[in-house]
Parts: C-alpha cells; sequence; structure tokens
C-alpha cells in the first residue's frame, strides 16, 4: 500500500483518501460482477480449457533445422563452452 | 528384530521414445550431440512460440498401452506443471494431469516360478527438461538443453510390489515390452528408461500404508535391487530405533552403496497443475485405437508360447530365449538355417547371452552345430571351435580344417590310441579284468586325453569296450 500511496502522489493531485475510495468502489463493482458467475449452474459443463474448438493438431515426426549454437546462446546472461552458464544449483 | 515388515513399493519409469524429433518441434533427439545444438525457440521456451504434438508421440504412447493392456482415454489433455529450475527454460514442463493418454493396466511377472500381476495406474506423456552440469565448475551450474523437449511416457505402476526381486522383474518386463514395440531403446546407462521407486513398509499385516520414500537416480537393474533393498532396511532400522519414516526424496549414491536425502527444498513442490492452453486437445478414437492394434508386433509372451509349440524346446528355454528381442530373432534365423532347436537353444543360452551384440552370425553357429551332429567334430572340440570363431570370425568348418581338430573316427586310429592307453597302465587293464569296471571311465578320459578331445565318443567306447574284454 506504501508503494501505491506514493504513485498515486506522483500523478495525481487529488486527495489520496478521493482516490483510494473511488478505487475501493471500483473493485468492488469487478467483484460482485465476477461474483454473478456462481449464480450460474454449471453442473454438467465441462471445464474450459481452449478458446477454440480445435482438436488433433499434430506434426509428423521430421527433423527440422536447430538453431546454431550461438544464436540459441545468444540471450543468455552469461554463457561458458557452449553452455548457458547459471548460479550454482546444488551444494 | 522383533516386527517382521513387508515392503510396499510402487515404481514410476520415465522412457525416452524413440522418434526422430522432439515432441513439440523438429529438433533432433539423438544422444551425445554438441551441447545446445539441437535447441529451436519452441524447445528454448522463447516468448511468443507455439508447440505442435508430434503425432508419433501418440502413437508410440497407445502401442506401449495396449501391450500393457491399459485402457487408452478418448480425451487427453496437456498440462502445465509449473517449477523453478535452470533445466527448464520455460519455468513449466508439458506433461499429463487430469486427462493422461492411458489408464489401469498390468503386467505379468515371474518371480521365483511364482506369477504375479503388477497393476499399472496410467501412462502419460511429458516433454524432458534439460541436463545440468555441476562437476568441476566453480561457482556455477552449465546448462545444456539438447534433451528439453525430448519425449516421454511416464509409466507408474501401483504400489502391488513387495520386494526388490519383484521390482527389478517388473522393470525388466516393462523395458523388455518396449524394447519389443521399437518405442523405446531400454538405455538405462544413457537413461532412456529411467526409475523412481517409492518404498515403504509395514508391520506384515497391516492393511495402512506406512510413510513412503521417493528413491531417484537409480540407472540400473542392479542398483534398482541394492537401493531399494538398502532402504527398506534403513525403514526397518528407524522403526525399530522407535524413529519416523519422514516423507522424502532421496538419492542412491552408487559409491557409498546408500540412500541419501535430497534437500527438502528441492523434493517439496506445489505444481500448480493446469490445462496447457498452447497446446489443443487430443481425441482418440476407437478406429484409432484398432488401427495401431494392429500394428502390434508379437510380444514376447506370445512369442514364448509359440517358441514352445512350434519348435518344442521346453518352456524355460523359451522364456529365456524371449527375454530379448534380438535373442529370439538370432534363434528363429538359426532354427530356419538349421533345424535342431534345443541344440541352438543351448549354445544360445550357454554361451550368449550375456553378449551386448552377439558376436556371430546364425550361419557361423548352426555350421559348428551341424558339425557336431554329423560327427566331423566331437562336442568337447566343438568348444574349442566356438571360442575360435569369435575370435577369428572365421566359419566353424575352416577353423576344423586350418586347426587339423577333425574328429578321429577310423577304428584304426582309435584302436593304436587305446593300446597306447592300455600299456600304459597295466595294473589299471589288469584290475578291470578282474572285475573293477568303474575302470571304464578312467581309460575313456585317458584315451581322450591322449587324443586331445578328438575321439569319436560313440566310436571309442564302442572299441575299448572289446579291447578291454578281449585278453591280449
Amino acid at each position: 500500500m506504501k508503494k501505491l500511496d506514493s504513485r498515486l502522489h506522483g500523478n495525481d493531485r487529488k486527495p489520496l483518501f478521493q482516490i483510494k475510495e473511488k478505487l475501493a468502489s471500483q473493485l468492488e463493482q469487478i467483484l460482485n460482477y465476477v461474483n454473478q458467475l456462481n449464480e450460474l449452474d454449471t453442473k454438467g459443463v465441462e471445464p474450459t480449457s481452449h478458446a477454440v474448438l480445435t482438436e488433433n493438431v499434430f506434426r509428423e515426426d521430421r527433423l527440422f533445422p536447430s538453431l546454431p549454437v550461438e544464436a540459441a546462446l545468444q540471450n543468455a546472461p552469461q554463457q561458458e563452452k557452449g553452455f548457458f552458464k547459471v548460479p550454482k544449483v546444488i551444494e | 528384530m522383533a516386527t517382521k515388515y513387508e515392503a510396499v513399493i510402487g515404481l514410476e519409469v520415465h522412457a525416452q521414445m524413440l522418434t526422430r524429433s522432439k515432441i513439440f518441434c523438429g529438433c533432433s533427439t539423438s544422444f551425445g550431440s554438441q551441447p545446445n545444438s539441437q535447441t529451436c525457440p519452441v524447445c528454448l521456451g522463447m516468448p511468443g512460440v507455439l508447440p505442435v504434438l508430434n503425432k508419433k508421440v501418440v502413437e508410440f504412447a497407445m502401442k506401449t498401452a495396449l501391450a500393457t493392456h491399459c485402457t487408452i482415454g478418448p480425451l487427453n489433455q496437456f498440462a502445465r506443471k509449473n517449477y523453478f529450475y535452470p533445466d527448464l527454460p520455460k519455468g513449466y514442463q508439458i506433461s499429463q494431469f487430469e486427462l493422461p493418454l492411458a489408464e489401469r493396466g498390468r503386467i505379468e511377472i515371474e518371480v521365483n516360478g511364482e506369477g504375479k500381476k503388477i497393476r499399472i495406474t496410467r501412462i502419460h506423456l511429458e516433454e524432458d527438461a534439460g541436463k545440468n552440469i555441476h562437476e568441476g565448475i566453480e561457482d556455477a551450474s552449465y546448462v545444456d538443453l539438447n534433451r528439453t523437449g525430448v519425449p516421454l511416457m511416464e509409466i507408474v505402476s501401483e504400489p502391488d510390489i513387495r520386494s526388490s526381486e519383484e521390482a527389478a522383474a517388473y522393470l525388466k518386463k516393462l523395458r523388455n515390452i518396449l524394447v519389443y514395440l521399437e518405442v523405446c531403446d531400454g538405455n538405462l546407462e544413457e537413461g532412456s528408461f529411467r526409475c523412481d521407486a517409492n518404498v515403504s513398509i509395514r508391520p506384515a499385516g497391516q492393511a495402512a500404508f506406512g510413510t513412503r520414500t521417493e528413491l531417484k537416480n537409480i540407472n540400473s537393474f542392479r542398483f534398482v535391487q541394492k537401493a531399494i533393498d538398502f532402504e527398506i532396511k534403513r525403514q526397518e532400522q528407524v522403526l525399530e530405533e522407535g524413529g519416523r519414516i519422514i516423507q522424502e526424496t532421496r538419492l542412491w549414491d552408487t559409491q557409498k552403496q546408500v540412500t541419501v536425502p535430497m534437500r527438502s527444498k528441492e523434493s517439496a513442490h506445489d505444481y500448480r497443475y493446469f490445462p496447457e492452453p498452447d497446446l489443443v486437445p487430443v481425441k482418440i478414437s476407437s478406429e484409432w485405437i484398432e488401427e495401431i492394434r494392429k500394428t502390434l508386433p508379437e510380444l514376447p509372451e506370445a512369442k514364448k508360447e509359440r517358441f514352445v509349440l512350434e519348435y518344442d524346446i521346453p518352456p524355460y528355454d523359451a522364456s529365456v530365449l524371449t527375454q530379448s528381442k534380438k535373442i529370439a530373432n538370432f534363434f528363429e534365423a538359426c532354427v530356419s538355417l538349421y533345424h535342431q532347436p534345443k541344440a541352438i537353444s543351448n549354445w544360445i543360452m550357454g554361451d550368449l547371452l550375456n553378449e551386448e551384440e552377439i558376436p556371430l552370425s546364425p550361419e557361423q553357429l548352426t555350421g559348428m552345430i551341424e558339425l557336431i551332429d554329423k560327427g566331423v567334430i566331437s562336442g568337447k572340440i566343438a568348444k574349442t571351435v566356438f571360442e575360435e570363431m569369435l575370435k577369428t570370425k572365421k566359419d566353424a568348418r575352416a577353423i576344423v580344417e586350418e586347426k587339423g581338430l577333425l574328429q578321429i573316427s577310423d577304428d584304426e586310429s582309435i584302436l593304436s590310441l587305446i593300446d597306447r592307453v592300455m600299456k600304459e597302465s597295466p595294473e589299471n587293464v589288469e584290475q578291470y579284468r578282474k572285475g573293477k569296471e568303474k575302470l571304464f571311465g578312467f581309460f575313456v578320459g585317458q584315451v581322450m586325453k591322449v587324443s586331445g578331445g578328438k575321439a569319436n565318443p560313440v566310436k571309442l567306447n564302442e572299441l575299448l569296450f572289446k579291447k578291454l574284454k578281449t585278453p591280449s
């Protein structure tokens, strides 16, 4: 909240309590809106895991050229001897 | 020890599938390449890329499911298993959770002549992670992402296993099935067939399970047995001393031959599984299942039964010969060249089972057995010829001719050998003639010896008998 306080001070001239009140009521509206969903009877409705109704999208087992090692390592903050170098992960 | 305990073991096997390309991209799956040379934006986990499922991965897992009597799920879904580790560039592993490829199967094993069914809980698909290297690096770890995205099948058993012997039998059987199906090379050392074991103990007769530990890092059948045996003993000791088993992951230390706890930080996970939005569901129709069923090869069990019926060999021989597809094929190739199944089986079981690669051709082995059957060489000499074949890669006949190993079958030569031996031990001849017939074996042995093992045993017996019975 402290962080939020200082940020709100930064670019808004309105008194802080007014902004907080406004946000609180907006948040409440959002939560109420979402809560309406609980009124729906979803028994027998499959959980939706995808927005598009496609299925069985496959590729054949064929090789496609991989990236050169240099390109694969290009974004790594640290690299050494062709490996990604990371902080030691075991003692 | 006061209380008698029973072990309860469940096994999780990760089998790397023998596809050419990875599960969600076209990078190669081959082992031992230059580090980070088999990666692309998909398996590196770059933003904005989309995985696409390799169809062969589904088909390989379906084959495995059918061969282990599982029910294949009509609807498959992938899930994200979230955890943070440098070998996992995306921060999650694509796996299956609620809707796995297959469930409820079984594998039949045999231990000490007794059959037992081990139930399979589920088979699911997932991608492998990369490889971290820690040894010999100061204050850092190296990461090689070639293995990231290599397709794996996780095969989980029910806790039906009661001893380390059963565990080893289950693993060998499962590995054999995968190799027969040509979906996995079954190489434990290279990590293409990996095993974790969940082990707990309970007082004999108690129905409830004890607290289990998970053993990781076991990369040979021998170690599986040793690690499980060690862990059972360790748990017994803890309980006997009034202690409690802590649920934890333990590693098998090959050098020290003990299991040691992994740091709890690494084993306590909340994976926050959720459906993978980047991959669409896979529907498997019964038509597709039947299509795959038609491609199933003859499996070890069926092959064993056929060997008994078709080649009239004992069930024991058939089960040993079918434990490896390579050996089974070699046996059949030999039998088709020379129809002496039992003799061929004896030679294979006696001298070829432990070989990584069969070191001779079916033609060589049957050529040699034919020489024995025709009386050209004796069974004893055959051993020498066999060794020589392995060394020189030459045919049996060539070796026999070169080394002068032909069996001595003509009466005259055998008689002269008999004469020699009889002259050398006149006392024994006398004793024999006085009724000490047991000495017959002594004479056979001596003549064989002076003949260099080459005397035809049937001829020798016949002539020796006559000779000893006729007073000179």
